[in-house]
């Protein structure tokens, strides 16, 4: 640590300056202070940047690996299939690092989760737009994660999806489907998948969680700008955002067997998914590349196959046709993630909610 | 006069590690070593003490273990204190206390430095037993009040930094103080000592209140025939957790459990340096995750003026 100030000489300056006031020191290449987000909405989180360490190289174990006994079944992962495989990000680490930089076998990604909003987003960090790790900046807004990539500086809103500050401002990553469910479900649906090892280069309680009673009460930590109170705050909620129009569905309001909602989303055909007995629940668009809409039913029982068809094949959780004439096609991400009620509700104001 | 003062000096410095010291500038769950001397200077003599301190709060801790950072994290802060107290009629008196306070954040090289007026605090001390030719016990009442007169929405880059970087908690607080001690010789220069203080913090104009707290210590003090003197206190703290809009928040509040040890060399009659230390014994701090103090030091000049 750089000290500026020793001794007496230190008392001097204090009192000589204490009329109060605060600098910090940018980061290389950091472009200045274009927000785009009210800065009275950014605050500082309080650990500063990077005092929440994001996970550079992160190490993976079979599923089955006794690390993971700590693991309870109802505890939740992050899902992501990228090139061939299926891996799985435990929420009791993720709670720690909220970031991780990621490299699959040909696609570097970054994945993030915000254990004060519930989200979980993964974007790609090979193509022009991101092309960069990411670090935790310290700061939030309405309680959300704000990143910043080690290339410029830039910082990014990870409920907004686009950076809103710096010298990427407005500029959108390109996402990739994650899958939030328990721990529970996904070893049943992906027993062969590899799991984030808790060999993360930090040494942390990855089996206590570090909010008190956070996940479920009804207190937020951070200010918001809007507070929705049509629904407990901590309700999980998978929403869908197109514009200015977002609907909202409770994820334990789903059956408890896999059900398939046709539903239009500012005019686009779009499919929901949800299980409340597997605590699963996704949002794909209905319509293919070829401008056909396709017609769906719920698959019962063989998860991660989820639906069916009307042309007879069947998709999986992740949006992919594993069999039929279309086996390999992906149906295209919708703008849609998991979240806590209250933090969809501050970022997309006036939300529809479904009620079943 | 030198046989008298210099007892006296040492009685007043003695009292210089008081607890209620610790809640007096904001510096969030890890506060400040000691900004207040709590002197209760006699019916018509003059206190007067400037302190320095550095607090090293870089030590992280998930409940009473130690745990590695590996985020090159340093957390310290500095204040620099200067407190007047004045012996009122009879056996009352009244102390006066403002700081400054610089906070620095530093993470992987990113450095956040704040500096600022803190709060002040007033008290009012009934003293109705002194240590005198006639006796060896002591007992002094304080009650009091923190007052947020300093800088408590300090921002870097536009953004208001977080609580614990504010110089100033930007919020009222009272204050209850009692101390006692007992001369364990004639000329009341060795003696043992407890002193125990509460403060209920009230809420900043965030909606942010920092954990009410108890401070205890039990301590003894020795000056010898030369200008040295010595003093050794243990010092526990209690603190709630923060709370902001009534929410409590996670990985604030705890027990700690610190030595203070300190050392003081007089001048001449009326005047004293004391330098003293924080070291941590123990805690058992809330939650998973809190940086808290990994050492404290602290340099004091004191003078006793006045009838």
């Amino acid at each position: 640590m750089k000290r500026t100030r020793t001794g007496l000489i230190v008392t001097v300056t204090l009192f000589a300056a204490a009329c109060g006031g605060g600098s910090s020191d940018n980061p290389p290449g950091d472009p200045g202070a274009n927000w785009t987000i009210p800065i009275s909405e950014v605050r500082d989180g309080g650990p500063g940047k990077d005092g929440i360490p994001a996970i550079d190289f992160a190490e993976f174990s079979p599923i089955d690996s006794p690390e993971f006994d700590f693991l309870l079944e109802n505890d939740y992962v992050v899902g992501v299939f990228m090139d061939g495989e299926y891996r799985a990000y435990p929420h009791p680490i993720l709670n720690y690092h909220e970031i991780v930089n990621e490299e699959a076998t040909f696609t570097d990604f970054v994945l993030s989760y915000c254990p004060l909003t519930g989200t979980a987003m993964a974007w790609d960090a090979d193509d022009d737009v991101v092309n960069s790790e990411f670090g935790v900046s310290g700061l939030l807004y309405n309680s959300n994660l704000l990143l910043y990539d080690r290339e410029t500086g830039s910082h990014w809103s990870q409920m907004l999806e686009r950076a809103v500050r710096g010298s990427r401002v407005g500029e959108l990553p390109k996402r990739i489907q994650v899958i939030e469910t328990t721990w529970e479900t996904w070893k049943a649906m992906y027993p062969d998948s590899k799991v984030l090892s808790v060999e993360t280069g930090h040494e942390r309680d990855y089996f206590a969680y570090p909010y008190a009673t956070y996940r479920w009460d009804e207190f937020l930590l951070f200010p918001i700008s809007f507070d929705d109170n049509r629904m407990h705050r901590k309700r999980r909620v998978i929403g869908v955002h197109s514009g200015a129009f977002s609907k909202v569905y409770q994820i334990d309001a789903f059956p408890a067997e896999t059900t398939t909602l046709h539903e239009q989303i500012s005019g686009a055909p779009v499919v929901v998914i949800g299980n409340s007995a597997a605590n699963i629940a996704a949002i794909y668009s209905r319509e293919l590349a070829d401008g056909t809409v396709l017609q769906f039913s719920p698959v019962q029982g063989q998860l991660p196959i989820a639906m069916t068809d009307t042309e007879g094949n069947e998709w999986d959780i992740f949006g992919m046709a594993v069999s039929g004439p279309r086996a390999g096609t992906r149906l295209e991400m919708t703008n849609s993630y998991t979240a806590y009620w209250f933090a969809w509700g501050t970022f997309y104001l006036n939300a529809e909610i479904h009620y079943n | 006069m030198k046989k008298t003062i210099r007892p006296f000096l040492a009685a007043l410095l003695s009292l210089s590690v008081s607890p209620a010291a610790a809640t007096t500038c904001s510096c969030a769950n890890v506060p400040l070593l000691g900004t207040m001397e709590l002197a209760t200077p006699g019916d018509g003599k003059w206190f007067l003490a400037t302190t320095y301190e550095f607090h090293d709060a870089s030590e992280l801790v998930s409940g009473s273990s130690t745990i590695p950072d590996n985020t090159g994290r340093d957390r310290t802060s500095e204040a620099f204190v200067v407190e007047v107290s004045r012996g009122l009629v009879g056996q009352l008196s009244f102390s006066a206390m403002l700081a400054a306070v610089t906070h620095q954040r530093t993470v992987g090289g990113i450095r956040d430095n704040v500096t600022g007026l803190g709060d002040a605090v007033v008290m009012l001390k009934y003293s109705p037993a002194a240590i005198s030719l006639y006796s060896r016990n002591a007992l002094s009442f304080g009650v009091g009040a923190q007052l947020p007169v300093g800088e408590d929405a300090a921002s870097s880059g536009g953004i208001v930094l977080a609580e614990d970087l504010q110089p100033s908690t930007g919020a009222f607080a009272g204050l209850l103080w009692v101390y006692a001690a007992r001369s364990l010789n004639d000329s009341g220069g060795a003696r043992v000592y407890a002193s125990a203080t509460y403060q209920n913090n009230g809420e900043n104009d965030r909606d942010y209140q920092f954990g009410h707290s108890t401070t205890a210590s039990i301590g003894a003090s020795y000056q010898t025939q030369t200008p040295w003197g010595f003093n050794l206190e243990l010092l526990y703290r209690q603190a709630e957790r923060d709370e902001r809009a009534a929410a409590e928040i996670p990985n604030t509040g705890g027990e700690w459990l610190d030595l203070v040890p300190a050392v003081q060399y007089h001048i001449n009659d009326s005047m004293a340096l004391r330098a003293s230390g924080k070291i941590p014994l123990t805690r058992n701090l809330n939650d998973q995750l809190q940086f808290t103090t990994k050492y404290a030091v602290r340099l004091t000049f004191s003078w006793v003026f006045g009838d």
